[in-house]
This record gives structure tokens, C-alpha cells and sequence, in this order.
């Protein structure tokens, strides 16, 4: 497992979500999982199951990225799928913690 | 694989396939070792130093004119900016550039403008170099592929300038990188500093208690 390894975990509400590997520690993972929730008025990174980034996560539909939806989690909690998320994805995932400015382009959309 | 793709976002989305492909740093890595030995024997300075032509045009052809052309401005001021760089440049081991293209992809705590501006510089790669192989298979390759490839090797450098041009003593004009695109490190290392705090808090609690953390659930003070 590297960054940008796909895992799924199990999130709140005992839902199993799709989530991108963005760090790995010993014992630990950092990871970002997606929702469905559209939350428009909360910073988010919006993923179309139709680009790109949607299809290496294999969507059905479009899926969200929150700052609160990052976690550390234990490795034991996590089961490998295949693909990867793009450094693009990556970076716009990273966009939502800090001052960057929004970012839009073809593959997914950061709003603020 | 580049030279092939079917339509301007499927070209995109192929260099960004290629940046996670372990041969292709493999390939990076020794460019920019080949341009640190080119330091050495003065490459640098005839690089920086040569008029601004057509050498894009003449590998693509007519059709990428415009764009070729602002791409070669941006390579000539790169390359001004590695020749006053050169005493830190040339000490980069072969370590210490794998570490580069991937340091801020492997760390989660670094600020998204330098995730751009990396990523810029490597889609620059992967652009420069099929433009550079792009002659040899001309029959194939579609105007339209020239011209994208000539506009992402622009596009890449434009955004990897901006880091350059905010390094103490790159001495990158004005017309090429603007004051206000240049990136404001020193908050950036703060910003660094910020994320990296509220990670390590987390992944510390959950390595003690095997529980989920959330080190960005409220908003950073």
C-alpha cells in the first residue's frame, strides 16, 4: 500500500465507502473517503464518475471529498482494491485542508 | 502511449497515468541527472544563452507556433534560473531527486501550491519528452496531438515557475513569472508546519488506541 492506493473502510453509519490512501505509517494510514452527501455550502472536491478520477474509482455516480472526512486509521481497518488515484486528485484533496485558492479542471472540482 | 491518444482530455489523462508508472521516474531521474551533468560542462549556459528560435516549431511543425514559442521562453528562463541555482543543483543525488518528484505526493501536510507546481514540472516531462520523440514517428501523430503536447509542456512550466521564481536567487523576470503568481514560501512552510502538527496528533492516537482520528474535523486556528 502507497499513496494513492484505494482501500475501502468501513465509515460512520457502519456505510463501506471508497477511500484514497494519502499517507502510510507502520502502524497507521491517513486516508480520504468519498460520500454522496452533496454538502454545497461546505469545502469539498466533487469527483464525476465520468472522468477520470471517477473512473479509477469506479463511481456511479458523483462522490464528494471533506476535510472532515479524512482520517487517520489503523491498517487492519482498511481492505485493498484495485486502482489508484491520480496526483491530480491527490492535490485537490490537499487543497481542501489549507489556503490554496479553488481549483477546477477536467477530471474533478474543488469548491469552497 | 502519449502519441496515441484519441482526444485532448484523454491525452491529459494518459500523462497523468504515466507520472505514477515507477519506470517512467526511473526515466525523470535520470533527465535531471543528465541536466546536473550538463551543469558541470556549462550545458546550462548555452542553453540559457541561446536566441529564442523555432526548435519546438521545427520537431512539431508550423501549427504549434504561438504556444511553441511562449514554451521556449519559459525553458530559457528554467534554464537561466538552474544556471544561478547551479551550486545547489548540481548536489542533488539521485536520491535526492527521487525524493523531489515524489516528496510532496508521499507526504500529505504539503500545501497544494507545491503539489501544483510539482506536478506541473512533471507533466512538463512527460510532455518534453514525447514532443522530443514525436519526430520520430511524424506520419502518426496528429496535428492536434502536436499542438496539446506543445500547450501541456507550456502549461506544466508555467506552473512549476512559479516555485522556481519564488527560490531565493532564481533571478526569474517579471514577464515570465509575475509577482502576484509567485508563491509565498515562508507561509507555505508555516502552512506545512500547520498540517503536519494536526497529522502526526492523529496518527499518533490512532496508533494508541487502533481508533479513527480526524486531524481536520474543525478549522485550523
Amino acid at each position: 500500500m502507497t499513496p494513492g492506493s484505494l482501500v475501502l473502510v468501513v465509515a460512520g453509519g457502519g456505510k463501506t465507502r471508497i477511500a484514497v490512501v494519502l499517507e502510510v505509517h507502520p502502524s497507521v494510514a491517513v486516508v480520504a473517503w468519498v460520500t454522496g452527501t452533496h454538502r454545497p455550502s461546505h469545502p469539498h472536491v466533487e469527483v464525476d464518475q465520468n472522468s477520470q478520477a471517477g473512473k479509477a474509482l469506479r463511481l456511479d455516480k458523483p462522490r464528494y471529498f471533506y476535510p472532515d472526512h479524512i482520517e487517520t486509521r489503523a491498517l487492519s481497518d482498511l481492505q485493498r482494491r484495485d486502482g489508484r488515484a491520480s496526483p491530480q486528485l491527490r492535490m485537490h484533496i490537499a487543497g481542501l485542508i489549507g489556503s490554496a485558492p479553488a481549483t477546477q479542471c477536467g477530471t474533478c472540482r474543488r469548491s469552497t | 502511449m502519449l502519441l496515441e491518444a484519441e482526444t485532448r482530455e484523454d491525452l491529459m489523462d494518459r500523462i497523468d497515468l504515466l507520472l505514477d508508472d515507477p519506470g517512467f521516474r526511473w526515466f525523470e531521474i535520470s533527465l535531471i541527472s543528465l541536466a546536473a551533468r550538463e551543469l558541470d560542462d556549462d550545458g546550462l549556459d548555452r542553453m540559457a544563452d541561446a536566441p529564442v528560435g523555432d526548435v519546438i516549431v521545427d520537431l512539431l511543425g508550423p501549427g504549434t507556433g504561438p504556444a511553441a514559442c511562449e514554451t521556449e521562453r519559459l525553458i530559457h528562463a528554467y534554464a537561466e534560473a538552474l544556471r544561478r541555482l547551479a551550486p545547489e543543483f548540481s548536489r542533488l543525488t539521485p536520491q535526492d531527486m527521487d525524493l523531489a518528484l515524489n516528496a510532496g505526493f508521499d507526504d500529505f501536510a504539503t500545501p497544494a501550491p507545491i503539489l501544483r507546481a510539482v506536478l506541473g514540472g512533471r507533466r512538463a516531462n512527460a510532455s518534453f519528452i514525447a514532443v522530443l520523440s514525436a519526430p520520430l514517428m511524424t506520419s502518426q501523430v496528429a496535428p492536434w496531438v502536436r499542438l496539446a503536447l506543445v500547450e501541456g509542456l507550456r502549461d506544466g512550466l508555467r506552473d512549476y515557475m512559479r516555485l522556481i521564481a519564488s527560490t531565493p536567487g532564481a533571478g526569474v523576470p517579471e514577464d515570465v513569472v509575475p509577482l502576484e503568481e509567485r508563491l509565498d514560501l515562508e507561509a507555505l512552510e508555516r502552512e506545512y508546519q500547520r498540517n503536519r502538527a494536526r497529522l502526526d496528533a492523529s496518527i499518533a492516537e490512532t496508533a494508541r488506541t487502533g481508533l479513527p482520528s480526524r486531524p481536520f474535523d474543525s478549522p485550523s486556528t
